[in-house]
């Protein structure tokens, strides 16, 4: 193994890769930060300029641009409340209230710091475990993903904030809206209104666009020009990351080590990672009733998660050929245009593609911290750019972002339609969080809930034979009944003081 | 009956491209020249299959025929964006499209009195891929006749991975071998071929369908077992694996997945023969041949007369298969 | 302007909107009850099957149906309670309702002609038009800002990714 890790850092002596790599990682950055270009999004528009270049050199262009676009989803989570990627939704709940205090210098700070460390640390793990964890996750079958799917699902609904009906009733229209489009089963279009734009689901990019960063507009027209608090500039370059880093290192490993197991599983990629990770911190901090209030461990935890998460993603891609997450099934796409194609071979045949990919994932943390960090000191001021110009800037990018996804309008209206649907639910306060979270597993709860039934001859039984779903439904039901319960009983207490 | 007739027309098409292209070329006066840079629409989004094809051929193209080629990127609609948008186009050969056999089941599906093969001409056919079937290495089925007999002694509890919906290409693929084998296999409907694999290497599925390329590597790993290949002829790189006929089921085996390239109604055929000439010129090349193989796939030399027989054979028997499944009436 | 994330009681005037939680909860309730009943209609007029074993493309849509519906008549059954119940109720306020209310118009007004105006018109003109919404009116910013944005879209979308806009 040290001779393969030889080979990987060898492959540093060349200066091109040295060039990809802060290139990967500036445009991942820009790209992340940028609502309506994600990961997968970034990946894929990097992909014709690696045509004609060398595997390597590409491979790690496009994992650098790959962890840092999924950092940047936190910048506009935490400057705008308008996370970039499903993923960062959870840094949202704590990054804004921390922008709202005038700290968002600090909550940059921590965030990129946090998801550096994740990196680094879920990349050991991954030189380690990446083949032994992977065979492991084939364990999953239909069952055991539609329980996972329902573990994910039940944590947000029970943590975000506000009552947990509502929240439930969320998750309710989430995993409506994710049925629209061809049934993936029969092939029947289904609630698509005859139109075939329908077709293939809501595209998820436009909703989160809609949802949050629009009706964020309309809230700060609610807000008008009115002044509004200035963030506090950062003081000394190490003094606030050697500080905040030590304080939070539980939470950060703790973390990185659950945003990598759930990384591996094909299919769950970062945005379940980030909301059990929260979910685990919250329940094991110290002061849990900072989370959602602006606790700097909130951050911590979401985005040493779901950059971990990146690293957990390329397991199987690498150790199987089998891809973690939208994202890494597009780069399958990049290697093949190379004449690479992942499988289980990949280390016998190729052993400088995955060795390359760990050193590139290493190399690649103190750079991005390095912009991250510089960054942070740039937005810090972003966010004190007045209220008008600000909701101006939003609304156009998002137009521009939500075309680009698709390059056609259909993702324009939807974005539309659900700025106003997201302003008011707001107002109801009904939780977004759910919603979101629900559209991303709606379609893996219902395909595997069905091929589960399917592949067992229509019997339920194999929702509670199988040890490991009977254990993630028992954690579901638990993580769904229990924050009801400690509510009803504030309430009460309430009740009886007055 | 049609089916032998269609047997024909597939069968020249495998290997020998550089051949055929040089008798192509020679016949043809004149060199497709395209008067701007030329819209290369696709019904998927960056990074997928076709996309990579369609790069890959892009960037061959583009000196050939002296232009730029625009990937545009159009999903939605299962291919309905992208085909509104090439009806909608100029038949001059600056917009074409890239099409699969999920254009030609949706148009008697979901499409269906939207969109018909006869509204758009049929330039050339590049790529064919035909589906195998596999399970992995601890399993006890060793050919398609295991299969049939297991799916005979429990009544249809044979769990079958592929991909896309009932009525599908693989899944109409499956039917007409249930068809030739009188038996009933149970259908499992998966959204990509990896997904696939991973279940057929868990156990969680008794047998995958996929093309060759994304499982290669698990052939080779010795991972994967094939049962069988919906072909006339074993592939070269699996020559252990029988061919459907071989082990006695008289499959269609024009059944193959493609990947083609299609443009507008109205375009003159000798503008479509200079874009076909153009096409199969680019194919040649190192790095498309380097791709091709490394994907699996298998090249064609059709031009337009053959590929428009070819499509309207495939749109029949899609039509008679949905048919016979209850799908349309 | 009072502080109003404190002031109580219905407020129906051009500078704000002002209403009780719980009856909005109620509002609600029934506008998602509409639309999860008209759900549940859909999914049971879904084609069956065509293999036995499974529950169909309409089974799952019609189970979620009927387990959200027992949600919203609980939130609705929740607001009741409250309304009935000793401890005051919480206040959803809109304030400055008619920018909002020009904004949304804004949004789908630009929707509408994103593309007929082609990318970087429609930016221009619905930027200035937003910030003026926001209650911005220094001439500087009203222009520096939308060019400076045009700008930057220009650069990014069109001449570093390469994107095909309108």
């Amino acid at each position: 193994m040290l001779e393969s890790l030889a080979i990987g850092f060898s492959a540093f002596g060349d200066p091109m890769v040295w060039f990809a790599l802060v290139f990967g990682a500036l445009a991942g950055y820009l790209i992340g930060a940028i609502p309506g270009l994600g990961p997968s999004l970034g990946v894929a528009l990097l992909i014709p300029f690696t045509y004609g270049v060398d595997p390597v050199v590409s491979i790690v262009g496009l994992v650098a641009l790959y962890a840092a676009a999924e950092y940047g989803g936190a910048i506009t989570a935490i400057l705008i409340n308008s996370p970039g990627t499903a993923a960062a939704v959870a840094t949202s709940w704590d990054g804004y209230p921390l922008t709202q205090q005038g700290r968002t210098g600090e909550a940059l700070t921590v965030s990129i710091l946090s998801s550096g460390a994740g990196i680094f640390m879920a990349t050991l793990l991954l030189i380690v475990t990446a083949v032994p964890l992977s065979e492991f996750a084939l364990r999953f079958g239909p069952g055991e993903y539609f329980a996972l799917a329902l573990v994910g699902l039940s944590l947000v609904a029970g943590l975000s904030e506000g009552s947990p009906l509502k929240g439930t009733v969320a998750m309710g229209i989430g995993l409506a809206l994710a049925t629209i489009g061809l049934d993936v089963q029969t092939g029947t279009p289904r609630f698509t209104m005859g139109n075939p734009e329908f077709f293939e689901g809501l595209p998820l990019v436009p909703v989160l666009l809609g949802l949050y960063a629009l009706s964020e507009v309309l809230f700060m027209i609610e807000d008008g020009p009115s002044e509004k608090l200035k963030s506090t500039p950062i003081g000394g370059l190490l003094a606030l990351p050697v500080k905040s880093i030590l304080g939070l290192k539980t939470a950060i490993l703790r973390s990185s080590v659950l945003g990598y197991a759930i990384g591996v599983i094909p299919g769950a990629g970062a945005s379940i990672a980030s909301f059990v990770s929260y979910a685990v911190s919250k329940r094991m901090s110290k002061t849990p009733e900072t989370f959602g209030k602006g606790s700097l461990e909130g951050v911590a935890s979401s985005e040493a998660a779901n950059n971990s998460a990146v690293a957990g993603a390329l397991a199987p891609l690498l150790a199987l050929g089998i891809p973690g997450s939208p994202t890494t099934a597009i780069m399958i796409g990049a290697l093949m245009v190379q004449g690479i194609q992942p499988g289980p071979l990949l280390f016998t045949k190729s052993p400088e593609i995955p060795y390359t990919v760990f050193v590139s994932l290493w190399v690649g943390v103190p750079v991005m911290v390095l912009i991250g960090l510089a960054g942070a000191r740039i937005w810090a001021k972003v966010a004190n750019i007045p209220r008008p110009a600000i909701a101006a800037i939003v609304a156009g990018i998002c137009y521009v972002g939500a075309y680009a996804s698709h390059t056609t309008m259909f993702p324009v209206h939807v974005m539309t339609v659900f700025g106003v649907l997201g302003y008011i639910l707001r107002k109801l306060e009904i939780p977004l969080a759910p919603i979101i979270l629900a559209l991303v597993l709606g379609e893996m709860m219902e395909t595997n809930f069905r091929r589960a039934l399917i592949s067992n001859k229509g019997e339920w039984d194999i929702f509670y034979t199988s040890p490991m779903t009977m254990i993630l439904i028992t954690i579901a039901v638990l993580a769904f009944v229990l924050p009801g319960l400690s509510q009803l009983r504030a309430r009460r207490a309430k009740a009886q003081a007055l | 009956m049609a089916i032998t007739h269609l047997k024909k027309l597939a069968l020249g098409v495998a290997g020998a491209v550089a051949l055929t292209l040089g008798a192509a070329q020679g016949a043809m006066a004149e060199d497709w020249a395209p008067e701007g840079p030329v819209n290369m629409i696709l019904h998927t989004k960056p990074g997928g299959g076709v996309d990579v094809y369609s790069r890959t051929l892009a960037k061959e193209l583009e000196p050939i025929i002296g232009q730029s080629i625009v990937v545009v990127n159009a999903p939605g609609g299962g291919g309905a964006t992208q085909m509104a948008k090439i009806r909608a186009s100029e038949p001059d050969g600056l917009t074409l499209g890239v099409n699969t056999v999920t254009h030609l089941t949706g148009m008697q599906t979901n499409l269906r009195g939207t969109f018909s093969p006869d509204d758009f001409e049929w330039i050339a056919l590049s790529q064919i891929d035909p589906i195998l079937f596999f399970v992995s290495k601890e399993s006890e089925l060793n050919s398609i006749t295991d299969m049939v007999e297991l799916a005979k002694s429990n009544g249809g509890e044979v769990n079958i991975a592929g991909f896309g919906p009932v009525g599908s290409m693989q899944n109409i693929g499956m039917s007409m071998l249930e068809k030739a084998a009188g038996v009933k296999f149970n259908w499992v409907a998966h959204q990509s071929t990896p997904d696939i694999i991973a279940a057929v290497l868990g156990g969680h599925m008794d047998v995958g369908v996929s093309n060759l390329g994304p499982a290669l590597e698990f052939f080779e790993a010795g991972r994967l077992k094939g049962l069988g290949v919906l072909g006339d002829d074993r592939l070269s790189t699996l020559p252990d694996m029988q061919t459907f006929g071989e082990q006695g089921y008289d499959v269609d085996t024009s059944w193959l997945q493609i990947r083609g390239v299609f443009g507008p109604k109205g375009m003159p055929l000798d503008l479509q023969q200079q874009i076909a000439d153009a096409i199969h010129k680019a194919m040649a090349s190192d790095s498309y041949q380097t791709y091709a193989r490394a994907a699996g796939v298998q090249d064609s030399d059709y031009g337009p007369e053959e590929y428009s027989a070819f499509i309207k054979q495939m749109s029949t028997v899609a039509e008679e298969q949905l048919k016979a499944a209850g799908i349309i009436n | 302007m009072e502080d109003y994330k404190k002031a109580l009681g219905w407020r129906l005037r051009w500078d704000v909107v002002r209403g009780a939680l719980p009856v909005l909860d109620l509002l609600g309730c029934a506008a998602l009850l509409a639309v999860f009943w008209q759900y549940y209609t859909q999914a049971s007029a879904l084609p069956p099957p065509f293999n036995e074993v499974d529950i169909g493309a309409g089974g799952f849509p019609i189970l979620l149906a009927v387990a959200t519906l027992i949600g919203i008549a609980a939130v609705a059954i929740a607001a009741v309670i409250r309304l009935l119940d000793p401890v005051p109720v919480a206040w959803v306020s809109i304030r400055r309702p008619l920018f909002v209310l020009a904004t949304i118009g804004l949004l789908l007004l630009q929707s509408i002609y994103f593309e007929t105006l082609g990318t970087l018109p429609s930016v221009l003109i619905f930027s200035i038009l937003t910030m003026l919404a926001c209650g911005e009116r220094r001439p500087l910013h009203l222009i520096g800002v939308p060019l400076a944005l045009g700008a930057f879209i220009f650069v990014v979308f069109n001449l570093a990714l390469d994107v095909n806009l309108p």
